[in-house]
């Protein structure tokens, strides 16, 4: 009997520290989706009474001019913006939502542990017009052994349904409150309508499971839903877009949204699947077509140029260095070919850059 | 008296746990930050030409970079916990230059210093608006764990800081003088591309987005993740040996 209790304890405390050890064993790959927004700021827990379960709350306040805030979007194309800009002569392109609260408000505390709590409202506003607002749920918090901050949905994957928190998501914009990131998101979430959010608490003071403040490591906002196919890996050359409808189909709509030349679907797959003899502005509009389909799957505009890449670049753009990005390549052939001019460089350029990643 | 013999040493694994926790309240004055990476892990580069200026053949070049193309200073806290906003200080219109990162292969994969290969240098490390230089010093230790916590930095070392009399005035930076190196920077990479978890971030051609804070001074105590671990499996064994000289009573 006492050899019966001592075992049942043993494995109770080897279970215990297989979960500890487990801890270092992570989702095999986490992948948040663009377009997504930081948000930064501090956090407040109260401690559970005999009337008031406890809460957890973003701080807003007016009276200390302190206020948990969009610090940072960022949109579809890679770019980010930290600065408003509702004057932008392109109306698609105009941003107000940075520096706007973020509040959660509903989540009561629930549960023993003292880190859960019950589902509740998180919003994006300017106090008066809402940009954005969703049920955030499965509010639990794990502390970090390693850190010791408390992170809430650490492992957010646009794979995993099971981490995208935050449904019944309700968008606004209108003329005076503009947000090229409220569009965008609305656009990818169309889908499933899911979308995810992850935070990781610092304590300034007091205790988690009691009245607490913390400081806002990391706040995330996610946008895309699951997608329909995997990303290709690297860019890939016109053939591969050309003859894959189902890579091509997952991908042309971000690529016609983050073009300038291509107004539509239909354009774009027209120019792409274009076959026989071709002029020169149809070669390099082919290539075009390509590199916007590389750029909104899995060649970020951010990335540097090779040395071959700029030295084309450098036809089209004499004023191009080393450091040269993706993005600016796009540039100067979408300049290209609207106005007409170098058009063979313009389709060496793309054609170099579809073919970068599957070279032998 | 079994009972009793049981209560010791959860008690004492307990506190031990307790105390673990209590140390890791943030070192104050603190600053929050955004941002974005970008890891560059390979890219095909023309190694043969033809007589036409074309490319006749590519090869793999290996870059294992780490560049951080924006960072964004939001916010922070200063040393009586008050939290400053975008705009409320100085240093809020400021940004972090850090130098460029290199890893190598897996295993190390998850280790960065101012080479390719083990054994490097810390890299720089600035905080400037663009016009002026708040500080200048060096980061080293940029070691990142990938595990059901996410990729994280935790434990980055800021050293050597300088300070510039000349740039702007900042409550932070004359608090954070008061206080002792190294400074503490922590990292939390979001990747929109690339693998990441169970070790596997930055093996392949990543981006992403970032965001932490640098805080002043390193917590009392520093238990990297395998000291945790070793705690708790100490605590264990000690508890085994308890319950072995039990049965043998």
């Amino acid at each position: 009997m006492k050899e019966d209790i001592i075992m049942g304890r043993l494995k109770i405390y080897l279970m215990f520290s297989m979960l500890i050890l487990a801890m270092g064993v992570g989702s095999a790959w986490g992948i948040v989706g663009l377009p997504t927004a930081n948000f930064s700021g501090n956090a407040k827990t109260t401690a559970p009474t005999d009337t008031d379960p406890g809460s957890l709350t973003l701080v807003n306040n007016a009276d200390t001019n302190k206020f948990t805030t969009i610090s940072q979007v960022n949109y579809l194309d890679g770019s980010s913006r930290t600065v408003n800009n509702t004057n932008d002569i392109n109306v698609n392109n105009r941003e107000s939502i940075i520096g706007k609260q973020v509040t959660i408000s509903g989540a009561t505390r629930t549960g023993t542990a003292g880190t859960t709590f019950t589902n509740a409202v998180i919003t994006v506003s300017d106090g008066t017009f809402n940009y954005f607002s969703a049920t955030l749920s499965n509010i639990m918090f794990v502390l970090n052994p390693a850190d010791g901050k408390y992170y809430l949905n650490p492992g957010l994957d646009i794979n995993n349904p099971a981490t995208l928190n935050m449904t019944n998501v309700v968008f606004n914009t209108d003329e005076p409150h503009p947000s090229r990131y409220i569009n965008e998101l609305k656009g990818v979430a169309a889908t499933s309508g899911a979308l995810g959010m992850k935070m990781i608490l610092q304590i300034i003071s007091g205790n988690f499971t009691g009245d607490s403040t913390s400081d806002i490591s990391v706040g995330l906002l996610d946008g895309t839903p699951l997608p329909t196919v995997t990303p290709p890996a690297g860019a890939r050359s016109m053939g591969f877009w050309k003859n894959h409808d189902e890579e091509r189909n997952s991908f042309i709509g971000k690529a016609v949204y983050m073009s300038n030349v291509f107004n539509t679907e239909n354009e774009l797959n027209e120019y792409l699947s274009r076959n026989g003899k071709k002029t020169m502005d149809q070669k390099a509009m082919q290539q075009l077509a390509a590199l916007m389909l590389n750029v909104a799957s899995s060649l970020p505009l951010s990335t540097e140029l090779t040395a071959g890449e700029l030295q084309i670049l450098q036809q089209l753009d004499p004023a191009a260095v080393t450091g040269a990005t993706v993005e600016d390549a796009l540039c100067a052939i979408e300049q290209a070919i609207i106005a007409g001019t170098n058009l063979d460089d313009a389709k060496d350029l793309a054609d170099e850059i579809n073919n970068r990643d599957h070279k032998s | 008296m079994m009972k009793s013999l049981c209560k010791v040493p959860l008690f004492a694994f307990a506190l031990l746990i307790l105390l673990s926790s209590s140390v890791f309240a943030a070192n104050l004055p603190l600053l929050d930050y955004t941002g974005n990476f970008n890891y560059l892990y390979s890219h095909q580069e023309c190694n043969s030409w033809k007589n036409n200026g074309s490319c006749n053949g590519y090869a793999t070049v290996y870059d294992n970079k780490l560049t951080f193309p924006s960072f964004n200073i939001t916010g922070g806290n200063y040393s009586n916990g008050s939290y400053f906003g975008d705009g409320t200080d100085a240093i809020t219109n400021a940004y972090f230059e850090i130098g460029n990162l290199f890893n190598s292969s897996s295993p190390n994969n998850l280790q960065f210093d101012d080479t390719a290969g083990a054994g490097g240098a810390p890299v720089s490390f600035s905080i400037t608006d663009g016009t002026n230089t708040f500080m200048t010093g060096t980061l080293g230790n940029f070691a990142v764990t990938d595990d059901f916590f996410g990729t994280n930095l935790y434990f980055g070392s800021v050293t050597s800081v300088t300070y510039n009399s000349s740039a702007p005035y900042s409550q932070y930076v004359e608090e954070l003088k008061l206080t002792d190196e190294p400074f503490n920077l922590d990292m939390n990479f979001s990747f929109y591309t690339g693998p990441s978890g169970s070790g596997n971030a930055f093996t392949a051609n990543s981006t992403g987005t970032v965001g932490g804070k640098l805080a002043a001074g390193l917590p009392s105590v520093v238990p990297e993740p395998i000291s945790t671990i070793l705690f708790i499996t100490g605590g264990v064994t000690l508890m085994l040996r308890r319950y072995a000289k039990n049965i043998n009573i």
